[in-house]
C-alpha cells in the first residue's frame, strides 16, 4: 500500500486512501490491529467494574481535585448541606438579576439515590418543585433534595427559583441576557453568570457552592460576592473556601496598583480561559499582594496556574511556600498544604514529602484522607526510598481502612513483600488481591502467584 | 429518533430510574468503553478510573438524552473526552496517587516475538505518535470498524476530514511498526493468523 506524503492536496490524499480497512486487506498492518484489538478486550471484568462503580456511586465523591477541597475545608460544607434542618420562610427582596453568559454542562445530583424525575412548566404563579429532579420548562435543571420546599415562578423575562428549606442544585444552560435566572433563600439572591451549583438552607442562613462558572450573590440591591469554580460562601463575611471575590466598589483602588485599578481574580481567571496564561501569571501574582482573603487565593491559584497549566513546578512551590510564610493560618492552609505536598511528589522530593506528609497525618482533620495519604506514603517509601519495610506499614494502614484504595495497596504490598523475600505472606497477598476483583494489576498477580506456587519466584 | 432499537427501551427503563436497568446498560457497554479507552491511549492504571468517569458521565446526563443520535455515538464521544483529559491529567502530572504509578514494561526485545501485551503497546506507541484527531479517526474507523458517516457524526466533521485524518494515521502506524524487527513481528503474526480462524473481531 502506497502512503502519500501528508503534504499533498486533500483530494489526491482522499482519492489514495484504499477504502477497505487494514483488517479488510492482507498484510500485516491488519494483522497487528486485530490483534490489538484482541488484547484491548482481554482481563475485562464487568462485575468487579459495576461493584466498584456502585460503591463510587452512592459514595458521591467528585472530581480527584475538587475532592481535596470539599474534604479539607474546614467547616465541612457538604455534611452541612446534607444535614438542611428548619423551616422557616423567608421573603425576598427585589433585586437586579445579573445576566448569565457562558454555558455549563448537565447538572450534577448530590443525593444518594437515582432522581424521580418531573417536568415543571414556569408561570407567574408560583409552583413547587417536587424532591428529586424537576426539568423546567426554561431549560434550567433543579434537583431538590428530600424535605426540601422550593417554588418556581416567571418574574419578568427571568425566572426565580425559591428555596425555603433544604437544598437544591442547578445544572443551566447557555441563556441570553433576557432569560436571568436566580435562586432566592433567606434574604439573600443567587444569581445565575453561567454554572453548575447549590444552594442549601439550614434554618437562616443559606450556604452557596459553586462547581462550575460564576455566581452572584446580593442583599436587596447590592452585590455582595461573585463565587466561581471550586467556592463556597456563607453570609457574614463567613467565606468558606477559595475562588471568592468580594465585589468592589467601583472606583476603589488597590494599593499595590498606585493609580491604577487592580483586576480581580475573576479577571485573572478569564485571562487564564482566554488562553492568555503568562498575562494571567502576572495578574494573579498583582493580585496577590496585600492582605486578605482576596490576596491569599490569588496566591493559591497562581500556584495552580503555574504547576497545572505553565508545567512550572517549582515555580509553583515558591507561590505556596510564600502563601505559607505570610498567611500560616490562612483560610486555604490545608489546600495550600496539599498542593505543596503534590509538587514535592512531582519534583522528586521523597524526604520533604514524606515530612510534610507525615505532619498532615498528624493534624485532627487529616481524617477524611488518612487513606490516601498512607497510599501515597507506601509508593514513596516502595519506588523514591526503596524502603519496602517502611512501605509494607504504610500500605497497611490502607488496607485497614477499607477504603478504594485497599486493592492497590493489597497488591503493592504483595510485592513489597516478595522483594523482601517474605513468600509466603506475598502469595496470601495476591491471592487477597485477586479474590478482591480488581481487574489493574490481575494479570501480573496471577503470573506472580503462578511463578510462586511452581517454585520459581 | 435515532437510537438503535435494542438500546431504546434499556435508556427509557434506566430514564424511568430502574436500577437494574442500570446495570444491564453497564454490563451491556463496559468492554466497548474499556477498550476503545485503551486503544485511545489511556494507561492501564488511568483504565478503571476512567471507564467509571464515562459512566457516571452516563448516569449524571441520561435523564436529558433524547436520542437525536444513538447511544453508541455518544458513548464513543465520551470515550474521546475521557481519554484526551486522561491524557491531559497524565501530561500535567495531577493526581497525587497517580504519580508513581509503575513505568509501562519494555517492550519485547527483538527477536522473540511479540506477545499480544507487546503488541497492543506497539499499536498504543502508533497511536501515541499521532495526532489527537487522527488517532480518534483511526480507532474509530480502523479499530471499531465504524462507518465513515459514523465517524464523522461522532467526530462531528465531515467525511473528508475523516479519510484524510485516517490517511494520515495508517501513515503513522506504517512508520511506527517499520521500527519494529520484522522477524519479531512475522513470527508472532503468523501464529495470530492459525489462531485466529474464525474469531471474527
Amino acid at each position: 500500500m502506497s502512503l502519500p506524503s501528508d503534504r499533498e492536496p486533500l483530494s489526491q490524499a482522499a482519492d489514495a486512501l484504499p477504502t477497505p480497512r487494514l483488517v479488510e486487506q492482507p498484510g500485516e498492518l491488519g494483522r497487528l490491529v486485530m490483534r490489538a484489538n484482541r488484547e484491548a478486550l482481554r482481563g475485562l471484568d464487568a462485575d468487579a467494574a459495576w461493584a466498584t462503580l456502585e460503591q463510587r456511586q452512592s459514595a458521591r465523591w467528585p472530581s480527584w481535585g475538587s475532592r481535596w477541597l470539599l474534604a479539607l475545608s474546614g467547616v465541612s460544607a457538604v455534611v452541612l448541606l446534607a444535614l438542611f434542618g428548619g423551616l422557616r420562610a423567608t421573603e425576598s427582596r427585589t433585586v437586579a438579576m445579573v445576566a448569565p453568559s457562558s454555558s455549563a454542562s448537565v447538572g450534577e445530583p448530590r443525593s444518594r439515590e437515582l432522581q424521580r424525575s418531573a417536568v415543571v412548566e414556569v408561570t407567574r404563579g408560583p409552583r413547587s418543585l417536587v424532591a428529586g429532579r424537576n426539568l423546567l420548562s426554561v431549560g434550567v435543571t433543579v434537583t431538590v433534595s428530600e424535605q426540601a420546599r422550593a417554588t418556581v415562578s416567571r418574574v419578568g423575562t427571568g425566572t426565580e427559583l425559591k428555596l425555603s428549606s433544604g437544598e437544591l442544585s442547578l445544572a443551566v444552560e447557555h441563556r441570553s441576557t433576557a432569560e436571568a435566572l436566580s435562586v432566592v433563600a433567606a434574604e439573600y439572591r443567587f444569581a445565575v453568570v453561567g454554572t453548575r451549583f447549590t444552594v442549601a438552607l439550614e434554618g437562616a442562613t443559606p450556604t452557596l457552592e459553586v462547581r462550575e462558572g460564576t455566581v452572584a450573590v446580593y442583599r436587596g440591591e447590592a452585590e455582595l460576592a461573585r463565587v466561581s469554580a471550586g467556592g463556597q460562601w456563607r453570609p457574614a463575611n463567613e467565606v468558606v473556601h477559595a475562588a471568592v471575590e468580594a465585589a468592589a466598589p467601583a472606583g476603589i483602588r488597590s494599593p499595590a496598583s498606585g493609580n491604577a485599578e487592580v483586576p480581580g481574580n475573576e479577571r485573572c481567571a478569564e485571562l487564564v480561559r482566554a488562553g492568555e496564561v503568562k498575562q494571567a501569571d502576572g495578574c494573579y501574582l498583582r493580585q496577590s499582594e496585600g492582605g486578605g482573603l482576596g490576596a491569599q487565593m490569588a496566591l493559591y491559584e497562581l500556584a495552580r496556574l503555574r504547576a497545572n497549566v505553565l508545567g512550572k513546578r517549582q515555580d509553583a512551590l515558591a507561590a505556596l511556600e510564600d502563601y505559607e510564610r505570610r498567611f500560616p493560618q490562612g483560610a486555604l492552609a490545608r489546600e495550600v498544604a496539599l498542593s505543596r505536598l503534590e509538587q514535592l511528589v512531582a519534583l522528586g522530593r521523597v524526604q520533604s514529602a514524606l515530612e510534610l506528609s507525615q505532619q498532615l497525618l498528624q493534624e485532627p482533620t487529616a481524617i477524611g484522607h488518612r487513606e490516601e495519604l498512607h497510599r501515597l506514603r507506601g509508593d514513596l517509601y516502595r519506588k523514591g526510598g526503596s524502603n519496602c519495610t517502611a512501605a509494607v506499614g504504610e500500605y497497611d494502614a490502607v488496607i485497614a481502612g477499607a477504603g478504594t484504595a485497599r486493592a492497590d495497596a493489597e497488591f503493592w504490598r504483595a510485592e513489597c513483600l516478595l522483594m523482601l523475600g517474605r513468600v509466603s505472606e506475598a502469595q496470601v497477598g495476591y491471592q487477597r488481591y485477586l479474590t478482591g476483583g480488581a481487574v489493574q494489576h490481575r494479570a501480573r498477580a496471577e503470573e506472580r502467584l503462578q511463578r510462586l506456587q511452581e517454585g520459581q519466584l | 429518533m435515532h437510537v438503535d432499537t435494542a438500546d431504546e427501551a434499556l435508556v427509557k427503563r434506566c430514564q424511568a430510574g430502574e436500577r437494574a436497568a442500570w446495570r444491564s446498560l453497564h454490563g451491556l457497554h463496559y468492554p466497548r468503553v474499556a477498550a476503545v479507552l485503551r486503544k485511545l491511549g489511556v494507561q492501564a492504571e488511568d483504565l478503571e478510573d476512567s471507564v467509571q468517569e464515562v459512566f457516571l458521565q452516563v448516569f449524571r446526563s441520561l435523564a436529558g438524552f433524547r436520542g437525536d443520535a444513538a447511544l453508541t455515538t455518544w458513548l464513543y464521544r465520551l470515550c474521546i473526552s475521557q481519554a484526551r483529559r486522561s491524557r491531559l491529567q497524565r501530561k500535567l502530572g495531577l493526581g497525587l496517587l497517580r504519580r508513581l504509578m509503575e513505568a509501562p514494561p519494555a517492550p519485547a526485545p527483538a527477536g522473540l516475538g511479540l506477545t499480544d501485551a507487546a503488541t497492543l503497546r506497539l499499536v498504543q506507541a502508533a497511536l501515541g505518535a499521532m495526532k489527537e484527531h487522527d488517532r480518534a479517526a483511526f480507532v474509530l474507523y480502523e479499530m471499531e470498524g465504524l462507518g465513515v458517516g459514523q465517524v464523522a457524526t461522532i467526530l462531528e466533521c465531515p467525511e473528508s476530514t475523516v479519510y484524510r485524518r485516517v490517511h494520515h494515521a495508517r501513515h503513522v502506524l506504517q512508520k511506527t511498526v517499520s521500527q519494529v524487527p520484522m522477524g519479531a513481528l512475522r513470527i508472532e503474526l503468523e501464529s495470530f493468523d492459525s489462531e485466529s480462524q474464525g474469531a471474527g473481531l
